[in-house]
């Protein structure tokens, strides 16, 4: 489990261009990112160039890193996993998604135990409420979502692999992003309300 | 229109985020986050709402080069720091330094310590004043220190000898076969305890390997007795 608090503290020192906390920042990351982009893109060599390309982009953005955002890896994650997303849509990346690796990568959504912690244990709570609300999703919807986030699939690619209108998974897509934010916010709200009740 | 006043800012900002917002339309959004405040801020929510967790099973080992890559991409050895501002540097200079004042001044003193620990005990004459040479004891008896006031070495075809006299009717002991007539010497276990005020000591020239016989062979160059 990667420390929130060691990641944030490694991102402002590379921030104020400290080479050795780049590197150790690095050390702990790159094994989950390379995985992050592995997943979108299939194939090792292409996800080693999607890590090159990140590091390289967190390097130059660490400065805009917000040090109040909760979750750093969060971050880490958005920018490797945008590079291999523009990869994907070049490379012509083909990928095979088993069903039995969709419900593996549903059951495993926010197991992830941290340390203790108020921030930590709403970030945990919030963990929760997402592997429910997704699980709470329709089939179709939980599934096109899946493919899209974890395997970096485009709307094209998802209707080819799911056999369905183009339009259709984008609805099911959009419906899905809409209904689980929904869900989330207010499994979020409900928990801070049970929080502050005496 | 500014996207961040199109109603659609939610849906495209969770579009962009589980990654099915593609090609110009994707390259749009990246540009309104740089120029549109609105909307990084909304997708920061959406990021910090939706985060999904990656578990560590996933976590897959990178190459060896791709970090060297990421190194000369970005030239970060140039922003190594130089040799004078490392930690390490400076802790193993630190560490060096120590040892060297260790063997520098603490471990002389210590040993000249020891060397006050000796106590004058004879002074043996020669024929002339230089040819001197002081004898001290170690406190604990076992060892023997001689100082030449001239420097005075054997040479190949000689040896000097050391001699214990405990007294005028008894054979000369000996302590030791030397090379020079400076130097510190452990006295033989036979012959601790029987130092005493009046026993002298002597040194006389030997062939190589001292004295063939019991007692002085050759001639003695130097005698001193035990004060009280």
């Amino acid at each position: 489990m990667l420390d929130d608090a060691e990641i944030r503290r490694l991102l402002l020192a590379t921030a104020a261009r400290d080479p050795q906390a780049f590197e150790a920042l690095y050390r702990k990351t790159a094994p989950l990112l390379l995985a992050v982009a592995q997943r979108v893109l299939g194939r090792r060599e292409l996800a080693e160039e999607a890590l090159h390309d990140g590091f390289v982009r967190i390097w130059h953005a660490a400065e805009r890193y917000d040090p109040l955002a909760p979750k750093p890896v969060a971050w880490l994650v958005a920018i490797v996993r945008n590079r291999a997303l523009d990869m994907a849509g070049s490379a012509g990346v083909a990928r095979v998604v088993h069903d039995s690796e969709l419900i593996e990568l549903l059951a495993e959504q926010g197991q992830e135990a941290g340390p203790g912690g108020d921030s930590l244990l709403e970030a945990r709570e919030q963990q929760r409420h997402l592997r429910d609300c997704l699980a709470g999703l329709e089939a179709p919807q939980r599934q096109s979502l899946v493919l899209a986030f974890h395997h970096g699939m485009s709307h094209a690619e998802l209707a080819r692999h799911l056999d369905k209108p183009l339009g259709t998974v984008k609805s099911w897509v959009r419906r899905a992003m809409g209904n689980l934010r929904d869900c989330v916010e207010s499994c979020m709200g409900e928990s801070r309300e049970a929080r502050r009740a005496p | 229109m500014k996207l961040a006043a199109r109603p659609e800012l939610d849906l495209l900002c969770g579009e962009y985020l589980v990654g099915t917002l593609r090609g110009p339309a994707r390259r749009r959004f990246e540009r309104s986050l740089v120029e549109e405040p609105l909307v990084a801020s909304r997708l920061h929510h959406w990021e910090q709402t939706m985060a999904f967790e990656y578990p560590q099973q996933f976590a897959s080992r990178p190459s060896a080069s791709t970090w060297r890559r990421i190194r000369q991409s970005l030239a970060l050895q140039r922003l190594a720091p130089p040799w004078y501002q490392r930690v390490a540097v400076w802790r193993t200079l630190a560490i060096a330094s120590s040892l060297a004042l260790l063997l520098v001044v603490v471990l002389p003193l210590w040993r000249g310590g020891q060397r006050d620990d000796f106590r004058a005990l004879a002074v043996m004459q020669g024929k002339t004043p230089d040819a001197a040479v002081n004898v001290a004891l170690s406190a604990d008896g076992a060892r023997v220190r001689l100082s030449a006031v001239r420097p005075a070495l054997s040479g190949p075809e000689h040896s000097f000898e050391l001699w214990l006299i405990v007294d005028a009717r008894s054979v000369p002991l000996p302590v030791a076969v030397l090379g020079s007539l400076d130097g510190e010497l452990r006295l033989p276990a036979s012959l601790a305890g029987r130092i005493r005020p009046g026993t002298q000591f002597a040194v006389s020239v030997e062939p190589p390997g001292g004295s063939q016989q019991a007692g002085p062979s050759g001639p003695v160059i130097a005698i001193g007795t035990v004060r009280g």
